[in-house]
């Protein structure tokens, strides 16, 4: 069962990182808002602060902490300004296992409520939202998680990613915790959250 | 009529860059007739698409929070959710970051979540309740502050320079002179700082308990000093000041450890000396020196009380909590921050030394590119004559490298005065550049020769932003950094930097917009006076643009423009078409056109590819010359230093756009040359 669940999730693993390099295709070239490269990574601080604001409660959370403080020495290579530049944005194979690490971990610490053991303080809502995942897997829940952590107004990458899900089979896994941990992992390492759009 | 025939021959070709510039002409006509109909866009409900994007623009990343929010929101009118948006606390958080990115010392986050780790401390970020490079950037502060309080955005000029520590001598040890000198280094730093326990175990206890405690104590204490070091350091060099510690002595005691080095985890060659070692000082008037001190500690006092009893800590939700930051002000430090505080400070003359080679071009060059968008692209100019040489005949008197220098050595000339640290060198007969060389006598008035103007320009001295390096009437010259301030206010080239540095951090960094639009958008954010409600309106025109609501846009292409203009679809490409309209097509206009080249026509000329009308006539047939001549001939007459061929004849034409349609010209040949025209 175990080892079933580790091959759908190197599946997703694939999928999201080929996701991720032809949405940069998509957008080379082009530049986004507020100084941040379009079709780049979106960096370690700006992922940092929607988390705080869309999902989770603790003011003083800082990414690190899911991972361990030695993913702040590498947080350079994440994506962040420097001397008023945006560096280290331009995705690689370095920084996108770095993030897939660090995402498998904070979708670890968010899954831990369906043990009722959590990690992390989420905001209220979150919490329920995550909640109902844990006890089934709920649509509606799902694309509210979307909305939160993604945001409105692409209704296309959202159908993607949720035909994605349940062509892995990732929805029908059975225990809640592993379920709700791929499914946010999905989630965080989707080029719609990760990428500058 | 006849038919223009093709000099030289082209491989045929209808590719994708054909079909795409005839798509940008269409979305051009497109959106000329889509601005006619802005008022009832306005009216109705906003796509969730655009308020996501504008909620994460202008609530400082923030999107929206929820299905209710976002049907709220659809229940508005797009200008309805600016407003709404805008009154957010976190505009303000993206009004400073955008104050940052005009600047050009934009950070990743703003409001670090916790107290600064050692980790950060010793990376030199994270040190205030903002990050550094807003705490080091009053200016910037105050306009956001300015912004969501009801006040003026354009306050972000008021705090160009002052006399603050950096700008200025010493004071004299005049206890009320002090209150200031802390102060203009400290406002923003304490205020806005949210760690009250930061603030409790910080170094201003341990001056102000030293400072009461009088002299005596005071230098035989060998507390250690630690914990906020860089807090520390404004403080400490002001009580050097009433120590009496000359630089001199503290140059004898940086060579010695001490226990403030040691505890504070900065490079040590950083740190101020402690003043408190007895060992290292002994003061020949005690007496005088404790009185200083009394009256020193009687006005500092209530200040960093006031300081304490703020409401700073974080209480309930981020929202709040930044509601909180910019709502209240502390009272007592409220006056104060009418005071003008530097962004030419401490931060920009240490980021921006002035050496003994490069004479304050560092900071010209800052100043024309923050300022005035002008990245110092070289394009040839008119030989100078030789009466207008640089002193010394340095290299920028050679026509090649006077094609920057003619207006960067006048910019830096307004920093002429500042040496190491921006210490003020004027009146001295000395003067020490920040590489540490000194120049004295002949040297030094060699120095100040550097500015002279030339006799015959009637002007004593050669400072200002300079547009033409012919004409004079189309420069502005002043002598000091407040009439730079002067000019960075009101200067059509700066007003319009600022404006595109809005659009540019709004859309996206790299966006071609058309000149026109910029126009447009430059004149809502200054007219009738620059207000915060000018600026918000300037927010609000880019927030509600074509290209605004591109999901991946095309950066070469326009989306918008002149809402007044007639856009035609054979108009020349729209990085350069009102460069075109303004300096060129009053001689090279179709039906007319001098030497066959109408620059206001863009048209296909040749097998799918596009250029100028370019016609010759030679043995009684007109032709259309080859589109890369047209491009070589163009570059050419843009950039050669002989009057009798350099364009426009007898007319000045702003050095920024000569530079713009000189790149564009470069490009378009490259392209040309490459087959891509």
């Amino acid at each position: 069962m175990q080892r079933r669940h580790a091959n759908r999730w190197r599946l997703v693993m694939v999928i999201s990182f080929m996701a991720s390099l032809a949405s940069l295709v998509a957008a080379s070239g082009a530049l986004a808002a507020a100084g941040r490269p379009l079709g780049q990574l979106r960096g370690y601080n700006e992922i940092e602060k929607a988390l705080k604001t869309q999902i989770l409660a603790d003011p003083q959370f800082q990414l690190y902490q899911v991972f361990g403080p030695s993913y702040y020495v590498v947080q350079n290579l994440l994506g962040q300004f420097e001397s008023g530049t945006y560096q280290g944005g331009g995705p690689n194979a370095f920084n996108m296992y770095l993030w897939e690490n660090l995402m498998l971990q904070l979708a670890t610490a968010i899954a831990s409520h369906c043990t009722l053991t959590p990690n992390l303080t989420l905001q209220p809502e979150f919490q329920q939202l995550i909640s109902r995942l844990c006890q089934r897997h709920d649509s509606a829940a799902l694309n509210t998680v979307w909305l939160k952590i993604v945001g409105f107004g692409d209704d296309a990458a959202y159908s993607r990613w949720y035909q994605a899900l349940e062509r892995s089979g990732l929805t029908t896994i059975s225990a809640a915790e592993e379920r709700v941990r791929l499914i946010l992992y999905t989630l965080f390492m989707n080029p719609r959250f990760l990428l500058e759009p | 009529m006849l038919e223009p025939r093709l000099e030289g021959q082209m491989k045929p070709k209808h590719d994708n860059v054909t079909i795409l510039r005839h798509l940008v002409v269409l979305l051009g006509i497109l959106t000329i007739s889509l601005s006619s109909t802005t008022t009832m866009a306005q009216s109705t409900a906003a796509a969730p698409a655009w308020i996501d994007k504008a909620a994460k623009i202008l609530r400082y990343g923030e999107g929206v929070a929820s299905r209710s929010e976002m049907a709220t929101f659809q229940g508005l009118s797009e200008s309805q959710v600016i407003d709404r948006l805008m009154a957010s606390p976190r505009f303000g958080l993206m009004v400073l970051d955008f104050n940052l990115y005009y600047f050009g010392t934009k950070v990743d986050e703003l409001v670090p979540a916790s107290p600064p780790s050692q980790t950060q401390i010793g990376a030199r970020t994270n040190h205030f309740g903002f990050a550094a490079a807003a705490a080091q950037n009053p200016g910037a502060l105050t306009s956001a502050w300015q912004t969501v309080n009801g006040g003026n955005y354009f306050s972000l000029f008021d705090h160009a320079f002052s006399d603050s520590w950096a700008l200025r001598q010493p004071p004299n040890r005049d206890p009320s002179a002090y209150r200031n000198y802390f102060l203009q280094g400290w406002d923003f730093k304490f205020p806005l700082s949210y760690d009250d326990q930061q603030l409790t175990n910080s170094i201003v206890d341990f001056i102000l308990a030293k400072l009461t405690q009088g002299p005596a104590d005071i230098l035989a204490s060998n507390q250690p000093i630690d914990r906020t070091c860089l807090h520390a350091t404004f403080p400490i060099l002001a009580a050097m000041d009433l120590l009496g510690l000359s630089a001199a002595d503290r140059e004898v005691l940086k060579a010695r450890p001490n226990k403030f080095r040691m505890n504070c985890r900065f490079p040590p060659e950083d740190y101020p000396p402690d003043p408190f070692n007895p060992r290292k000082h002994d003061h020949p008037n005690k007496a005088a020196l404790a009185q200083d001190f009394r009256a020193f500690a009687t006005y500092l006092r209530p200040i960093v009380t006031a300081i304490k009893s703020w409401p700073i800590k974080a209480q309930g939700s981020e929202h709040d909590y930044f509601a909180q930051v910019w709502r209240q002000p502390p009272p007592a430090l409220s006056a104060l921050r009418s005071k003008a505080q530097p962004f030419f400070g401490e931060a920009f003359f240490r980021d921006y030394p002035n050496s003994s080679t490069n004479f304050n071009r560092k900071r010209g060059a800052y100043v024309l590119k923050t300022f005035f968008c002008d990245d110092l692209i070289p394009v040839g100019l008119a030989a100078p004559a030789a009466a207008d040489n640089h002193p010394g005949n340095l290299h920028a008197s050679d026509p090649g490298c006077r094609s920057c220098h003619f207006k960067l050595d006048p910019m830096a000339g307004f920093f002429r005065h500042h040496g190491r640290l921006g210490q003020d060198f004027s009146n001295r007969d000395t003067f020490i550049f920040d590489d540490g060389k000194v120049i004295t006598g002949s040297t030094l008035s060699h120095y100040w020769q550097s500015w002279l103007a030339p006799q015959a320009t009637g002007r004593q001295l050669n400072i200002g932003y300079i547009n033409s390096d012919t004409q004079a009437r189309y420069n502005t010259y002043g002598e000091s950094l407040e009439d730079l301030v002067t000019i960075i206010r009101t200067a059509p080239e700066a007003q319009r930097c600022l404006a595109r540095k809005l659009a540019r951090y709004i859309i996206n960094d790299e966006q071609t917009f058309d000149d026109g639009w910029m126009a447009s958008i430059t004149a809502t954010l200054t007219k009738p006076e620059p207000t915060t409600a000018t600026f918000k309106n300037a927010i609000k025109a880019i927030i509600t643009s074509t290209a605004f609501r591109q999901q991946n846009p095309n950066t070469d292409a326009c989306y918008d423009f002149d809402p007044e203009a007639t856009i035609h679809a054979d108009r020349p490409p729209c990085q350069v078409a009102e460069i075109l309209a303004d300096h060129c097509q009053m001689c090279h206009q179709e039906g007319g056109a001098a030497s066959g080249l109408a620059l206001d026509t863009w048209q296909e000329v040749v097998d799918g590819s596009f250029g100028f009308q370019h016609l010759f006539t030679e043995d009684g047939v007109v032709s259309q010359r080859n589109p890369c001549e047209t491009m070589s001939r163009l570059i050419d007459r843009l950039s050669t230093d002989d009057p009798s061929r350099r364009m426009p004849m007898m007319m000045a034409m702003p050095a920024n756009k000569r530079a713009t349609l000189f790149l564009w010209a470069q490009t378009a040949l490259k392209q040309c040359h490459s087959g891509g025209q």
